[in-house]
């Protein structure tokens, strides 16, 4: 029999911001078996949920992750929404759409470029991430935060986006897609990152299924699961399809996340163009949430569930948080299966573009 | 070939897309939330923003006529700047720097017809 | 009040009722564990196509109940997840983090399992 290595991949890693660690059980340069080790950032942000009013959650969910944070704010406020009873107006659907596709595109870059930086290609990192400020700016302009944008309320938005700032944001979205257009085809054409990413961590479709994939991951095991075509906010007025890729290795992952960028700046421009006129916020006084509920919308990492209790008190009874990443784990330890150590921290664990905060709430 | 060339002098001729940071800073957009400052001239101590302040960073005593914000705790989410029934307190784009001081507001005692006896006051601690 | 369309079963029931939502196809899409007047109450949420259905359990304090993870592997977390936070007694996991998924040995063992503010926990 040959000799059995552990070692303990993270909590901190150069490579990976999160602190996941992951013990890696190798024979020689193969792993063997993988186990996630959690619990360094838990906040019980659950518990906290139980004690502040279901208005102040919106602000406390929001701040569960830092780069979908507007997506956890949007399918709480939508929970919460259906179980008062409240139609959102028209534009504050849309404009939920915008900065939803906002959120996807910017945490989508961000990844991208982790993803080179890991492979050792520094220069498209940058490029990256250049473009990432873009939208970066272009959020803060209409929402007044970089990260956290405080926009989604219930009962629609905080505040509108004016026509003129609407014309101008497309204006620098188009800038945006235009240096996509640039860097897209280095990620997906260059050599080196093709013979780096192709048949590795291969999940098939049964195994994608059983394994519980969600998101990206299962679309590029040919799943075509996209939450968005529920319908909520205002995708069910708007035309697009999910990306579907057959392969499942770690470059068909590459595929439909790059492709799922240029889907994003589609919808913003779709939704900019039939955005249709009116008050973006509904006053909810003296409505109270009774009932229990569950949501799901779909992050950039997949899709994200929220099981909401309520007693007609203004303190929730129980909130409970699936994010994607919590469903892309067991996917992530087949991958690891049989992968090169090398391989591990690059490919394998950013493939599913993890977000350990989200997890572990 | 050529398509390189066209990059090279593109790359020589372009200025670089950073900026120098300390001696150049970008100015925030004009609705981005920075910081929230209070005006204690026209507080009338109601405990609103305190009641919907979600981290608690605001506390507000009647007694002693003082509204204290712990910046540390403000996730400067405008809440207070929304729910203040005399819109005196205000959010400003720029961000202030990271501090463990809380920052007091006194206002002085009036004689009940407008006029200030003592004159108010903004105390960091 | 607006209730879950949740379909109510026996802990003897479970796994006979995953058994067969598993061959159907469905996909486990979480556990959730909450507080009930006695004790505690498990919700497994299921996918299919986009449709959701949910198997609701309601438990009595200290009532074990058995792992699905046999048929449905990535429940092992959630179920994890639930032994922690809740003090859920779940039975046959092969993946046992004994009820430390995300908490150390110095915090409270479960800090869910009593509403907010109560005391008396560990």
């Amino acid at each position: 029999m040959r000799q059995r290595t552990v070692i303990p991949f993270g909590p901190q890693h150069p490579v990976f911001p999160e602190p996941l660690q992951l013990k890696l059980h190798l024979e020689e340069e193969r792993v063997i078996e993988a186990i996630p080790v959690l619990g360094y950032v838990h906040r019980g942000l659950e518990k906290l949920a139980e004690q502040k009013d279901f208005v102040q959650n919106v602000f406390l969910i929001e701040r569960l992750c830092g780069i979908c944070s507007f997506m956890h704010a949007l399918c709480y406020c939508q929970g919460i929404e259906s179980l008062i009873g409240l139609q959102v107006p028209d534009r504050a659907r849309f404009l939920r759409t915008i900065w939803a596709e906002l959120a996807r595109l910017h945490s989508h870059h961000l990844w991208l470029g982790l993803l080179a930086d890991a492979l050792g290609f520094e220069s498209l990192f940058m490029q990256v991430f250049r473009n990432r400020e873009i939208i970066m700016d272009v959020i803060e302009a209409t929402t007044g935060g970089r990260m956290i944008f405080c926009s989604c309320l219930i009962g629609g938005v905080r505040r509108d986006i004016p026509n003129d700032l609407l014309k101008e944001t497309i204006a620098r979205l188009d800038q945006a897609e235009k240096l996509l257009d640039q860097i897209a085809p280095v990620i997906l054409a260059e050599y080196t990152v093709k013979e780096r990413t192709a048949n590795l961590g291969i999940v098939t479709k049964e195994q994608a299924r059983k394994l519980g994939a969600v998101g990206p991951v299962a679309r590029a095991s040919g799943i075509a699961m996209d939450m968005r075509t529920l319908g909520y906010a205002a995708y069910g007025d708007l035309d697009f399809a999910p990306i579907v890729e057959e392969a499942g290795d770690c470059y068909a992952r590459i595929v439909v996340r790059v492709k799922e960028m240029y889907q994003s700046f589609d919808l913003i421009k779709q939704a900019a163009k039939r955005m249709p006129k009116g008050e973006h916020a509904l006053p909810i006084k003296r409505l109270l949430p009774d009932g229990e509920t569950v949501v799901r919308v779909e992050q950039p990492r997949g899709e994200l569930m929220y099981y909401i209790r309520a007693n007609g008190s203004k303190k929730l009874e129980r909130v409970r948080v699936r994010t994607p990443t919590y469903a892309n784990i067991p996917p992530l330890l087949h991958m690891l299966t049989g992968a090169q150590l090398a391989n591990v921290a690059a490919v394998a664990v950013l493939s599913i573009d993890p977000c350990i905060s989200c997890v572990e709430r | 070939m050529l398509e390189m060339l066209g990059n090279v002098i593109k790359n020589t001729l372009a200025t670089p897309a950073t900026r120098r940071f300390p001696a150049v800073q970008r100015e925030p957009f004009p609705g981005t939330r920075g910081h929230i400052r209070m005006d204690s001239d026209c507080c009338i101590f109601c405990k609103r923003c305190e009641i919907h302040c979600p981290p608690d960073a605001i506390v507000v005593d009647r007694q002693d006529r003082t509204w204290i914000l712990d910046p540390n705790r403000c996730i400067v989410c405008g809440k207070c700047v929304e729910v203040c029934p005399k819109d005196c307190i205000t959010m400003f784009p720029h961000h202030r720097a990271v501090t463990r001081v809380r920052i007091r507001e006194i206002r002085g005692e009036d004689d009940g017809r407008g006029r200030r006896l003592e004159p108010m006051a903004t105390k960091e601690e | 009040m607006r209730e879950l369309e949740a379909i109510e079963i026996g802990v003897d029931q479970l796994l006979g009722e995953a058994h067969l939502l598993a061959q159907d196809g469905w996909r486990l899409v979480t556990i959730t564990c909450a507080r009930s007047e006695d004790g505690c109450e498990v919700i497994y949420h299921f996918d299919k196509d986009l449709k959701l259905k949910h198997l609701r359990l309601q438990l009595a304090l200290e009532q074990e109940v058995p792992s699905i993870m046999p048929i449905f592997f990535p429940a092992y977390l959630a179920e994890n997840e639930a032994m922690n936070l809740y003090g859920l007694r779940v039975t046959g996991l092969n993946i046992d983090y004994g009820g430390r998924l995300f908490t150390t040995a110095e915090a409270p063992r479960h800090p869910m399992a009593r509403p907010a503010g109560a005391r008396g926990e560990e």
